[in-house]
């Protein structure tokens, strides 16, 4: 195997950074494995166009809650949409060179099915902290119900 | 790398992994990217879920140690369908190297990104050499 240094301009080390005699080195492994195993190893910068925010689903008597880790984003580039039973995140993020002048847009869009029926117009949404907390209020007839039976 | 330099920085700089702290206490590296400007370094911390008065900043005998704690637990009542999240903390060491003027470290938090300035000791800055 050839040690060459090769910059993968994905990677999270700062270029001209590297200089020990094992930078190549560890730069070939680091890649072999990624290759051998892709995200496993590495997680994928935010927005760095492999990126899928983690998505944390819970429900309770009356909602489903849907908890989105979205770190940087501004509250008006994110979208939140709701169609035939499916919840659609999408958003851009605008990042920023070390120069302060460079900009790149990268792009995420993750869909989820929502379990059952909800009441459309009463969803609500807040960012804080970085993460995009969605509440969706179970449709009435999706509630758990005790339905009464007569014996006769 | 020279600067940011430990013996096999792959596997402790990787995001994700998870590495014990004191009281086993079990710590994920967070995703960051590191920048470099002519006069400092700008690492940026995607921490989620994390208010500034849960962040610590601290340097240690050259190593640059930031501790980020979420307090967010689930509400009596919610079941979980679906989780992705680990509900550990957040933990990222740094080796600084002598490249790093600590005294004016500087670190900002915003919507769950942590921002952290560390300005270059003089020693590293580029310094042109006039030819005598």
């Amino acid at each position: 195997m050839r040690i060459v240094r090769y910059h993968n301009p994905r990677s999270l080390v700062q270029r001209g950074v590297f200089s020990t005699p094992w930078a190549g080195f560890e730069d070939q492994i680091n890649r072999a494995m990624d290759a051998a195993f892709p995200g496993f190893f590495t997680e994928p910068a935010p927005f760095s166009g492999d990126y899928q925010p983690r998505v944390d689903l819970f429900e309770d008597k009356d909602n489903y809650h849907f908890r989105v880790e979205l770190p940087g984003m501004k509250r008006e580039d994110i979208h939140v949409e709701l169609g035939d039973g499916v919840l659609t995140l999408s958003g851009t993020r605008t990042g920023y060179g070390s120069d302060g002048k460079l900009e790149q847009k990268s792009e995420f869009t993750r869909s989820i099915s929502v379990p059952n029926r909800v009441q459309e117009d009463k969803i609500a949404a807040r960012y804080e902290d970085g993460v995009l907390a969605v509440a969706l209020p179970k449709a009435e007839e999706a509630k758990p119900r005790k339905i009464a039976v007569q014996v006769k | 790398m020279t600067l940011f330099n430990q013996l096999i920085p792959f596997r402790t700089l990787v995001p994700g992994r998870v590495e014990s702290g004191e009281d086993q206490e079990a710590f994920l590296v967070p995703a960051h990217d590191l920048k470099e400007a002519s006069d400092a370094f700008g690492l940026e911390v995607f921490v989620p879920g994390v208010t500034k008065d849960a962040v610590e900043l601290n340097v240690d005998k050259g190593e640059l140690v930031i501790t980020a704690r979420r307090r967010w637990k689930a509400p009596e009542g919610w079941t979980e369908l679906f989780r992705e999240t680990a509900d550990a903390n957040y933990r990222l060491r740094l080796d600084l190297n002598d490249a790093v003027d600590v005294d004016k470290i500087g670190a900002e938090l915003e919507q769950g990104v942590l921002r952290v300035t560390l300005p270059k000791a003089d020693a590293v800055k580029p310094r042109k050499i006039d030819i005598g």
